[in-house]
């Protein structure tokens, strides 16, 4: 409090700034050898220098030759589309039956399981979901990293976060009304979590967007896995174009929700 | 942000992918190379050196026309045949009689020069009698025959330097080949064409022979093998001429090869190896890829068309629509039996 009452204004803009372009100075370095030239061009002049740092090549290569680097575009939004669904439902229906009763201690316990389960690391339960899942006759299929990506205990924790601000007294009401847990999850919980569901799509879908280990470990098919994977064997020579048009779909996705994201992130 | 924004760029972002997808398929498949691919067969290397050989005559026979003599008339020219007793040049009578003349006289001298007690000078003069007798007799046949030179044997002419008007003088002279006698052929190959050759044949205008190599010779400042063959018979030939070029085909069959492929296939790296490429198949991205390996191999031996290599090798690239490269993927557009 003393340092901000203080300290003056442009030191302090300063150091905001070096720190911040202190976390920006990878993007920026990708965005940067993005604009490479994809083929190495002896440097003579300073027209060479701008043709060989100045180039959309590698862009151009991406975009309209690159058929495997689609593909797996393509592969990532079959992965993600029906892993967010899943998440969404299951996220919502178990966050509505942890938050519409009364509060007990199975359903503190519950909870506190979720936390705890949302605390482990993917690679941690990596071994245990390849043994499930084969035994299930699923690994090399989309199918695996569907259902482990869609069974989340942290979205379900998030989406419990939200439910709870819903005041118990409005399903007391349905209750007393006549209508049945299935109704008064979809016309009461649903439109009340509405905008914590457009949030957890938003998260979950820059979370599915960069996965790399569960298709790494359970699909094992070149040509079912998602771009991430792709993106380690690309080749250098336009492998930065390849990062950076990648990231872009989450990136607008953020800027175009950006009003609405921050504001729910602040109720929460 | 509305829904309809989000809707809005959720489609956006599909059409946007949808057709840089469809381009990079459109593009990705016009840029493939485009190969043929076939196996090795077992078979052999066949070789074949073709050269142009020489008709040469075994007994060739020269003929000095004495000097100073006016040449009359030439009956015969290069490469014609002439029969025994067949006049060939006709000399000025008055100058052989002239020379005849003179060869007596001189003749005489050398007798009496023979007949001193000098002995160094008796020997000489012994010496030079001898050959002077010699030259003497054949002015006294020919001014006997007035002037004109008749064949001995059956031959043809080889070589003629004068001409009719001309005189002649001590280098003049006839040489012609004999016709009873042999002949055979000689022809050179480059030695990067050396084989060991097992059939040689020669052919022109209505003739074909089987020649056997009498011999072999490696001229190394030249670069070249020189063969001859044994000598042939002339009968077999229409019109043997001394000197006559003919169409020489000397043919190698190897031994049977379990793997031969087109010598168009392999390569050759800066280090002097040889390798080709082979068609191989990997998951991909893109499902089952086509792809180009390239593999070393070991060249037992070559021909014009073929290799012979030394195990068999299956789906390898004998066409490409422009060079190809390791672990390029291709399109294979022809398997070749």
């Amino acid at each position: 409090m003393r340092l901000h009452s203080k300290g003056p204004g442009l030191a302090r803009m300063a150091v905001r700034l070096l720190l911040g372009g202190f976390v920006l100075i990878p993007v920026g370095a990708v965005a940067a050898l993005s604009l490479r030239s994809p083929v190495s061009l002896k440097v003579t002049d300073l027209a060479g220098a701008a043709e060989q740092f100045l180039s959309w090549g590698q862009y151009r290569n991406i975009l309209f030759h690159s058929p495997e680097y689609w593909k797996c575009f393509w592969n990532t939004l079959f992965l993600l589309v029906p892993a967010m669904a899943l998440t969404v439902l299951f996220a919502t229906l178990a966050a509505y039956g942890l938050s519409c009763g009364r509060r007990s201690r199975a359903q503190t316990g519950a909870v506190m399981v979720y936390i705890l389960l949302s605390l482990l690391p993917t690679q941690i339960l990596l071994v245990p979901n390849f043994v499930a899942l084969s035994a299930m006759g699923l690994i090399g299929s989309r199918l695996s990293v569907v259902l482990v990506c869609a069974f989340s205990p942290y979205y379900v924790y998030f989406m419990f976060r939200i439910c709870r601000q819903i005041a118990p007294e409005i399903y007391e009401a349905a209750r007393m009304e006549g209508a049945g847990e299935l109704k008064i999850y979809r016309s009461i919980a649903m439109p009340q979590m509405k905008s914590g569901i457009w949030l957890l799509v938003l998260i979950g879908s820059a979370d599915l967007w960069n996965m790399v280990e569960q298709p790494l470990v359970f699909i094992q098919d070149p040509s079912k896995y998602p771009l991430t994977v792709y993106l380690r064997d690309m080749d250098n020579g336009v492998g930065y174009a390849g990062s950076i048009v990648f990231s872009l779909p989450v990136m607008l996705l953020f800027l175009l929700c950006g009003r609405d994201t921050v504001e729910q992130i602040e109720l929460l | 942000m509305t829904r309809r924004r989000l809707w809005l760029f959720i489609l956006s972002v599909l059409l946007l992918i949808t057709v840089c997808t469809a381009v990079s398929f459109k593009n990705y498949t016009a840029g493939l190379n485009r190969v043929s691919v076939a196996s090795t067969v077992p078979n052999q290397i066949r070789a074949r050196a073709e050269a142009s050989g020489v008709l040469l005559f075994s007994d060739i026979q020269k003929l000095s026309l004495p000097a100073d003599c006016r040449v009359e008339e030439v009956l015969v020219s290069v490469g014609e045949n002439f029969k025994e007793g067949q006049p060939l040049i006709k000399l000025n009578q008055n100058d052989v009689a002239i020379l005849y003349y003179q060869m007596l006289l001189q003749q005489r001298t050398l007798e009496e020069q023979a007949n001193q007690t000098d002995e160094i000078r008796r020997e000489i003069a012994a010496h030079s009698l001898s050959r002077l007798e010699e030259q003497t007799a054949f002015l006294s046949q020919l001014q006997q025959n007035e002037g004109v030179v008749y064949a001995e044997f059956p031959g043809q002419i080889t070589e003629l330097n004068v001409i009719p008007g001309d005189i002649t003088t001590a280098r003049s002279s006839l040489s012609y080949g004999n016709l009873e006698g042999e002949g055979h052929f000689e022809w050179y190959i480059d030695a990067k064409q050396y084989r060991a050759f097992t059939g040689t044949t020669a052919g022109g205008d209505g003739f074909s022979l089987e020649l056997k190599i009498s011999s072999r010779l490696y001229l190394e400042d030249k670069k070249l093998y020189r063969y001859t063959s044994k000598p042939v018979l002339l009968e077999s030939i229409p019109e043997p001429v001394h000197g006559m070029y003919t169409a020489i085909q000397m043919e190698y069959f190897s031994e049977d090869y379990a793997a031969v492929l087109p010598k168009n296939c392999i390569e050759t790296d800066s280090d002097g190896g040889n390798y080709v490429y082979l068609l191989r198949e990997r998951d991909g991205v893109l499902g089952k890829e086509s792809y180009l390996q390239r593999v070393g191999v070991t060249v037992l031996e070559t021909d014009n068309i073929n290799a012979a290599v030394m195990k068999p090798l299956e789906n390898l690239v004998v066409h490409s629509a422009r060079p190809p490269q390791d672990l390029e993927k291709v399109l294979v557009i022809d398997t070749e039996a």
